[in-house]
């Protein structure tokens, strides 16, 4: 208890010590502030004039420093004393209470100054009877003579207000008279008792007025650093002297309060602390909010950034569709400045159908309050043209009602034509498809029908759905797999376009079937596009032409067959004789019978060969044997011009399959050719194996050979070359051509070498493999 | 002296009967003729010659049909018949032949010597 109890002393000394030492700072400010004034007036030359000379001109110069002194101070007077001790100027001079005229030689202040030192005062006003502090200089001439004495009074009220802060505080004289007090009821009292002889020379001194209480607070002298009983409870009392000599500030500070000062303190320390905190909180919230300020500000500037920059633009419009605000990007985007942008949507809009959507979803939106999903509309550009937006719009609502709508646009008018031009291509390309003469369908690797057009649709009499997914040669050949006549088939092994033509029963019907593998880069078939188309109608033309050709022909032979005969019964003389002049004539009259006859021959082969229409009958056989043959054949023309027919065979070709007749033909037209182009020298007929799987003939002469520019048109019909007819009797200018079909037929390939001049060089290969022609057909 | 041998020439057309039976009767050969093959058929059974030259293009009946009857009796089937035509081409006259069972066949127009040979040939002289 005793350690609590000094330990409580200590802090409430500390802090009364430091309370009476701040109210001692305080009051020795004041009183220096007005002695220092007092002196700076004393030493004025505006002041001693007015005691020396005493005229109105002087004082009123007095009057003018004394004001402009005392306007520095408040409820101050400042004044002029002569060395009678009577006022002669004052600042107070106007007022009712003025000083002017007062006499004020008993003041101890007054006594001091005209003895030539400064006087500081404390007392009761004898003319305001109001406590003040009274500070006083003498006033000199220049030849230092004093003349009075210059004071200021400051109102004691003032000083009083510092004291009032406090609960216990005096000023006290050293009797213990109390001048100042927090406690404005002890004014006059004495703190301890007074001597009698004391109080009465107080008395008389009017420094304290004629009121004078004298009932002592307390029973003892206050000194410094005690402790002391008041109003029942312990106070530790401080006394400190001021720069006043003989005044002293009384101090009591509660002991009783010691828990709760501390109380109080600790009250306060954790006060500053959640102070501190919140300040921390709000700063850090503050910081936080800065942060998410930034952070916003950023947004709002990508936003603007975006907005600026995007073909969209945000815009709200009221419940009656008027706008209310169109971001700035409507003017990249419509042409319009926000401020044209302001009037109901509907303005803006096109007539395009489109927008009766879009006006229904709007109104609908704003009636329910429910926001629509996205939607275009059309919207005049201000230059005319015409934007489709597409719009994504959402109601918003103030204090609970629609309020209107905001809403996002964007430009999608490029997007639409690009999708339009999708669509209008997709559409076009569905359409060729399906209107193309010939029956497509497109197939997987694995013969499943990935889609179909529809002129195969009516090919086959069935549905699209009814085509797609299935396998080609269920359709088509009503079998379990794929057949072997099957291009499809083959183009998978040959990744090749390959085409056959057939007649399919189950549809009556004469198809040619192309079919081309599509190939990824790797080599590997994606897809198959298959091509049908109906040659029905083609073939029946054909067998037409046939029938035409044929019966043509026939016709033509009937009577050249009666012509000839009739010229040959003539010409033989088995009519009668016929003289030389006139065997000659009919000896030319045959010849060109015959002639006709084998052009509608070779017309006929040609005809048939063309078409495909003649059967090859292809077995294995010697080659070199059907050069013998035709070497046979050939001779007796040969010879007949005086020309000589080598035969170079090579003895270990493979063996062949071949149409023999169809070789045959073509060997005895190289010949036939190469007689007669030679007049004279010899004709080679020579085979070889060429490239270990091909056989190759060639028929070499020393005749005329054929121009550069010839080559390419000799295996064309109905070609001439060289020099004209003289070369071309007996020709019907289709053996070549007849003998390209042949040996293409073989697999085979046919060209010429030739020097004019020189001499030419028939060759013809054909592969040692069997190549045989697909076998479709009637 | 060598009995004459008898061909009968079957054609539509009158200027290939003339010329032919010439060359024929010329040859040493008698010469009967038909326009079509209800007349050869007509004329054979009336009397049986040694080889028929048939052309096969002819009206009423024609010289498949005609053919076929001759070769599908067993009294008539032993007549050689040649095929005489100006309709087909070699290769396929071969096997039309072979199809109908004629002997032979001859193109036209012909070559007299060639006509003459199969004759020859075919009827044993």
């Amino acid at each position: 208890m005793n350690y609590i109890s000094n330990y409580s002393q200590g802090q409430v000394s500390k802090k009364a010590d430091i309370e009476t030492r701040v109210l001692s700072d305080r009051l020795n400010q004041e009183i220096s502030k007005v002695n220092q004034f007092v002196s700076t007036m004393s030493g004025s030359p505006w002041i001693w004039p007015a005691l020396a000379y005493n005229n109105i001109e002087d004082i009123d110069k007095a009057n003018e420093v004394l004001d402009r002194y005392n306007g520095n101070l408040k409820m101050s007077v400042s004044y002029l004393i002569d060395k009678n001790g009577m006022t002669v100027a004052s600042s107070n001079r106007d007022a009712k209470d003025s000083f002017i005229g007062e006499l004020y030689y008993i003041r101890p202040y007054f006594q001091d100054a005209l003895s030539g030192k400064p006087g500081s005062y404390m007392g009761v006003g004898l003319t305001s009877k109001q406590r003040g502090y009274y500070s006083s200089m003498p006033v000199k001439n220049p030849q230092g003579e004093i003349l009075g004495v210059v004071a200021i009074k400051k109102n004691a009220k003032i000083l009083e207000e510092y004291f009032k802060v406090y609960s216990h505080a005096f000023l006290v004289n050293k009797s213990g008279v109390i001048f100042l007090s927090s406690d404005a009821s002890l004014v006059f009292n004495t703190l301890w008792p007074v001597d009698k002889n004391v109080l009465d020379e107080l008395i008389g001194s009017k420094q304290f007025s004629e009121i004078f209480p004298c009932k002592p607070v307390f029973s003892k002298e206050l000194l410094n650093d005690t402790i002391v009983s008041y109003n029942k409870n312990n106070f530790y009392a401080l006394r400190r002297s001021i720069s006043l000599p003989g005044w002293d500030i009384i101090f009591l500070s509660s002991m009783k309060p010691v828990l709760y000062y501390r109380f109080f303190g600790i009250l306060i320390i954790a006060l500053i602390c959640i102070i501190i905190i919140i300040f921390f909180f709000i700063f850090e919230k503050e910081k936080a909010l800065n942060d998410s300020n930034m952070q916003l500000l950023y947004m709002l500037k990508e936003q603007r950034f975006i907005f600026d920059h995007a073909k969209d633009f945000v815009y709200r419009h009221d419940t009656k569709g008027i706008f209310i605000y169109v971001s700035k990007a409507v003017e990249r985007i419509l042409g319009y400045t926000q401020e044209e942008f302001q009037n109901h949507y509907t303005t803006y809009l096109t007539e395009n159908p489109l927008n009766k959507k879009a006006a229904e979803y709007t109104e609908n939106a704003l009636r329910t309050g429910e926001s629509s999903s996205s939607y275009e509309l059309e919207i005049y550009h201000k230059n005319g043209s015409r934007i489709i937006l597409e719009v994504s719009e959402e109601v918003y609502f103030e204090k609970g009602q629609i309020a209107g709508i905001i809403g996002i646009a964007r430009d999608v008018t490029e997007k639409k034509k690009a999708q339009d031009m999708i669509a209008n291509s997709a559409r076009e390309w569905a359409l060729t498809f399906d209107s193309m003469a010939d029956g497509v369908s497109i197939h997987d690797p694995d013969f499943e029908i990935i889609n179909v057009n529809r002129t195969l649709c009516d090919l086959l009499g069935k549905k699209k759905e009814e085509l797609i997914g299935q396998k080609c040669y269920q359709i088509f050949h009503r079998e379990d797999q794929p057949v072997s006549a099957c291009p499809l088939e083959k183009s998978k092994y040959t990744k090749q376009r390959e085409y056959v033509e057939i007649f399919e029963k189950t549809l009556n019907k004469w198809l040619a079937i192309s079919v081309s593998p599509i190939l990824d880069k790797n080599g590997d078939i994606v897809n198959i596009i298959h091509l049908i188309r109906d040659i029905t109608e083609r073939k029946r033309l054909e067998k037409t032409k046939d029938e035409f050709v044929s019966t043509v022909s026939h016709e033509l032979r009937t009577p050249l067959t009666a012509i000839k005969e009739g010229i040959a019964i003539v010409l033989e003389g088995l009519a009668g004789p016929v003289n030389e002049e006139q065997k000659d004539f009919l000896d030319t009259a045959k010849k060109n019978v015959d002639r006709l006859s084998r052009l509608i021959n070779d017309v006929l082969d040609y005809q048939k060969l063309q078409a495909g229409r003649i059967e090859f009958e292809m077995k294995p056989g010697d080659i070199n044997a059907v050069m013998r043959d035709a070497k046979q054949i050939m001779e007796p023309l040969v010879k007949n011009k005086g020309l000589v027919l080598n035969l170079n065979l090579a003895g270990d070709l493979p063996v062949v399959s071949f149409d023999r007749d169809k070789i045959m033909q073509v060997v005895i037209n190289l010949v036939n050719n190469a007689i007669k182009f030679t007049q004279k020298g010899s004709i080679t007929v020579a085979t070889s194996k060429k490239y270990d799987n091909a056989i190759c003939v060639s028929v070499i002469d020393t005749g005329a050979g054929i121009k550069e520019e010839d080559l390419d048109k000799l295996f064309q019909s109905f070609s001439q070359v060289g020099d004209g007819k003289k070369n071309m009797a007996g020709g019907t200018g289709l053996g070549l051509a007849i003998s390209k079909v042949i040996i293409q037929n073989h697999g085979g390939k046919i060209w010429v070498e030739s020097e004019y001049g020189k001499g030419s060089a028939f060759y013809f290969v054909f592969p040692v493999v069997e190549r045989r022609r697909p076998n479709y057909g009637s | 002296m060598e009995v004459k041998k008898t061909i009968l020439v079957a054609d539509d057309e009158p200027s290939i009967i003339k010329v032919v039976s010439y060359r024929l009767k010329k040859a040493g050969y008698d010469v009967m003729s038909a326009s079509n093959g209800q007349e050869v058929m007509d004329s054979i059974s009336a009397k049986r010659p040694d080889l028929i030259l048939l052309d096969l293009s002819m009206p009423i009946m024609d010289g498949y049909e005609a053919c076929r009857r001759i070769k599908s009796d067993k009294s008539l089937m032993s007549i050689p018949v040649v095929f005489f035509t100006a309709s087909t081409t070699a290769v396929d006259i071969e096997d039309v032949a072979r199809k109908f069972n004629a002997d032979g066949y001859m193109r036209k127009p012909f070559e007299p010597e060639e006509l003459l040979k199969k004759i020859k040939e075919l009827s044993g002289h």
